[in-house]
């Protein structure tokens, strides 16, 4: 299967050409740049080291969230219009669960990945590796303040191995829940791969292309507190077509 | 309160102008008054007085308009019609971490989004006397207060000068 | 020549296929107000949510009405901007993705340039021509020497007049968009308070409307101190009359000065009825060669169709943009 994967749910941009299980071409940049003018020619770029044409692809994985939320849209937007374009298979995957894989050489060990959220909170989740070395999902992707995550992490009898940029950024609060059951992982597993998305991807059900969209995790704050007030009727909606 | 009284609106401009010689990267300062007490008037003097040509409009339609040619770039802010919540998904922290001047109107719409330290300047107006407002200067922060003493002795020189 | 074009810059997801720039094969339009009037005004975060909701079908559903298939398509426009950044990222994405899968040419579009040219799907532009584009985020006078060229003789100083209609519209409690019911409760009062006319008897053409707001304000806040009640009706139809005046006055003036065959009257507040029916009466009596074109209101608001018929006249002059184009929330004529 002809895959191409990318993720740019937070700083990093990560994009990749796969074929099966084998990598054509990769590209990831990680400094603060905007994804919206790199993600497109970068594509380009690689389909071209790659030696394909866009028509050739069968499949487009893309890092769905949670993460940065115009980066989210930047992806969801270009890959649901990819795959509607050339009329093949959307999948969306979990971004925490991007970053988990990378520790997939930990068989039977817990990941724990971790994004700043702000405010004290981020967006994690808690995975295990199976024995196929894929990162399986524990406890789900959520939004949580960070002291009630590691809270909840501590009461777990087990070792934690956190990856990502942001873990090793709170490296000293995680420790003081934790103590020695908290494990982290090197800098070179902390960065998203658009190679394990597509991996994961791969053996992922496919996704409706129209009704795609970011898995943000977290309601927009206006929507929030309106919902606190009011309730929206069923069937009803927000968005008039004519 | 650290107050200046003014009475036209080009003393507003000096006022302003002497305030974005005295700025330093990393600025932020929150304009509050009623609709119509002079908030953009103010930028744009501010704007000026940073070397910058092109016309400061209110961005109340797009919330943000940034202007990258002056002295330090100027990212002017406009909360007049968001409630704070609509504030928070803005990520307005990219602005204050960026090198330049952040001017925030309608700050007080969502005071949980302003950054710790800035500088607070209150225009008041007096309805008999449509002409003349009052600024009122208040410091959040150590670098402020000194900034407030710097643009008040200042504009007074300059006034003086005159 | 088919264009299909994209619009996202604020509160509406729309595409549209147009033919040779002047027929509209399609033009779908996903309106969000309905979802913004919860809160009293667009909230970026919830607009660029909903775009991506509805991009792709809304897509679609252009080809399919204009019964045409991407095969048939020669080229994708989208609104590069001014507009909400978040918004316009929106269309700059999908018209990327689209150009490149499908291996078209990309024209990025200015919005204001779409306004103006929406006028061309129900008549046909003849230059050179004055256009008053006046909407929620602008107000701005734009000479037009020739096809695709635009020079701004005179813009908003402050306040976009449709800002300062829904600014005023929440100082005497009227629903958001203000600007529909400040028109409506017009038509019941009358100009008796006089507001001022900003800059109407200066030398240029810039308008200013934040003096015009600021005296509205003055006025009711001044009659609630003394208790007074005032006419909310007669107070639309002040200020309504005094923007109206402004507009109409710098319009003909500057229709005197350039050597126009045409003014259109675009944008959002175009729909705005005093306005289209004193300018009609104006250029009648003091323009005698001059011809008025007001696109349809189906046109008036942010619509995708409006961009293909702006992008045929780029496509024709060459512009193209790579697939490293991004929105650009500040961009001017």
């Amino acid at each position: 299967m002809k895959i191409l994967a990318f993720d740019t749910s937070n700083t990093a941009m990560s994009v990749a050409v796969v074929d099966g299980q084998q990598l054509l071409a990769e590209k990831t940049v990680n400094v603060r740049k905007n994804h919206s003018i790199q993600l497109m020619p970068t594509i380009d770029l690689l389909l071209q080291d790659a030696k394909w044409t866009p028509q050739m692809l069968e499949r487009i994985v893309v890092a769905e969230g949670p993460g940065s939320y115009t980066g989210l849209r930047i992806a969801a937007t270009t890959a649901k219009t990819l795959a509607w374009t050339l009329g093949i298979d959307l999948v969306g995957v979990s971004s925490l669960q991007v970053l988990a894989q990378n520790a997939a050489m930990l068989e039977g060990q817990w990941i724990c990945p971790l994004f700043d959220a702000r405010r004290g909170n981020f967006y994690t989740g808690l995975y295990r590796i199976n024995m196929d070395g894929q990162a399986v999902v524990i406890e789900p992707d959520t939004h949580i303040a960070l002291v009630e995550w590691l809270d909840y992490l501590a009461h777990q009898d087990k070792t934690i191995y956190f990856v990502g940029e942001d873990a090793w950024k709170i490296k000293d609060t995680i420790k003081k829940h934790l103590a020695d059951r908290a494990y982290f992982s090197k800098a070179i597993l902390q960065t998203p791969d658009a190679w394990q998305l597509s991996q994961l991807g791969a053996c992922k059900e496919v996704t409706d292309i129209h009704t795609f969209v970011p898995q943000y995790l977290k309601l927009a704050e206006a929507e929030a507190n309106w919902l606190a007030r009011h309730t929206l009727q069923e069937g009803e909606s927000l968005v008039d077509t004519y | 309160m650290p107050t200046i009284h003014i009475e036209s609106l080009d003393e507003t401009a000096t006022l302003a102008q002497t305030l974005a010689q005295l700025l330093t990267p990393y600025s932020v300062i929150c304009l509050e008054g009623t609709l119509g007490a002079g908030k953009t008037t103010f930028t744009q003097s501010l704007a000026a007085g940073l070397g910058i040509r092109r016309a400061v409009k209110s961005p109340s339609y797009t919330l943000v308009r940034e202007y990258e040619e002056g002295r330090l770039p100027l990212y002017h802010i406009d909360l007049y019609r968001l409630e704070e919540a609509a504030v928070e998904d803005l990520y307005l922290e990219d602005y204050y971490e960026s090198p330049g001047v952040t001017v925030i109107e309608w700050g007080s719409n969502a005071p949980e989004e302003l950054p710790k330290e800035h500088l607070l300047i209150e225009i008041k107006t007096f309805a008999e006397q449509p002409t003349v407002r009052e600024f009122i200067f208040q410091a959040k922060g150590n670098k402020y207060e000194r900034l407030i003493q710097q643009l008040i002795d200042e504009y007074l020189k300059h006034k003086k000068g005159e | 020549m088919k264009i299909l074009a994209i619009e996202s810059s604020c509160d509406e997801t729309s595409a549209a296929v147009i033919e040779d720039g002047c027929r509209q094969l399609s033009n779908v339009v996903a309106s969000q107000i309905k979802s913004h009037k919860r809160f009293g005004g667009v909230v970026p975060e919830i607009a660029s949510r909903h775009h991506v909701e509805f991009i792709t079908l809304v897509i679609e559903e252009a080809l399919q009405r204009a019964q045409c298939t991407l095969k048939e398509i020669d080229a994708v426009a989208v609104t590069e901007g001014p507009g909400l950044v978040g918004a316009l990222l929106i269309g700059v994405s999908a018209a990327k993705a689209i150009a490149y899968a499908a291996g078209l040419p990309l024209i990025p579009v200015n919005h204001i340039a779409g306004h103006i040219y929406a006028a061309n799907l129900n008549d046909t532009l003849e230059f050179p021509l004055l256009a008053l584009v006046v909407s929620g985020g602008h107000t701005e006078l734009v000479y037009m020497k020739e096809s695709g060229s635009y020079e701004i003789i005179g813009e908003t100083r402050d306040d976009a007049v449709g800002e300062a209609y829904d600014k005023i519209g929440r100082v005497i409690g009227v629903p958001y968009p203000g600007g529909k019911h400040i028109d409506e409760m017009a038509h019941h009062g009358k100009d008796r308070y006089n507001f001022p006319r900003a800059m109407i008897k200066e030398d240029h053409y810039d308008f200013s409307f934040s003096g015009l707001k600021s005296a509205f304000i003055n006025k009711v806040h001044n009659a609630q101190q003394r208790d007074e009640v005032l006419d909310s009706n007669d107070l639309a139809a002040s200020f309504q009359a005094a923007a109206v005046d402004v507009l109409i006055d710098k319009t003909i003036r500057a229709a005197k000065e350039y050597p126009v065959k045409q003014v259109v009257l675009a944008g959002g507040v175009a729909a705005n009825s005093a306005l289209r029916n004193e300018l009609a009466k104006a250029v009648e009596h003091e323009l005698p060669n001059v011809r008025l074109i007001v696109p349809p209101l189906s046109l008036t608001g942010d619509n995708a169709a409006m961009i293909g018929a702006a992008a045929y006249i780029a496509y024709t002059r060459g512009e193209r943009a790579e697939l490293d184009l991004n929105a650009k929330p500040g961009l001017s004529l």
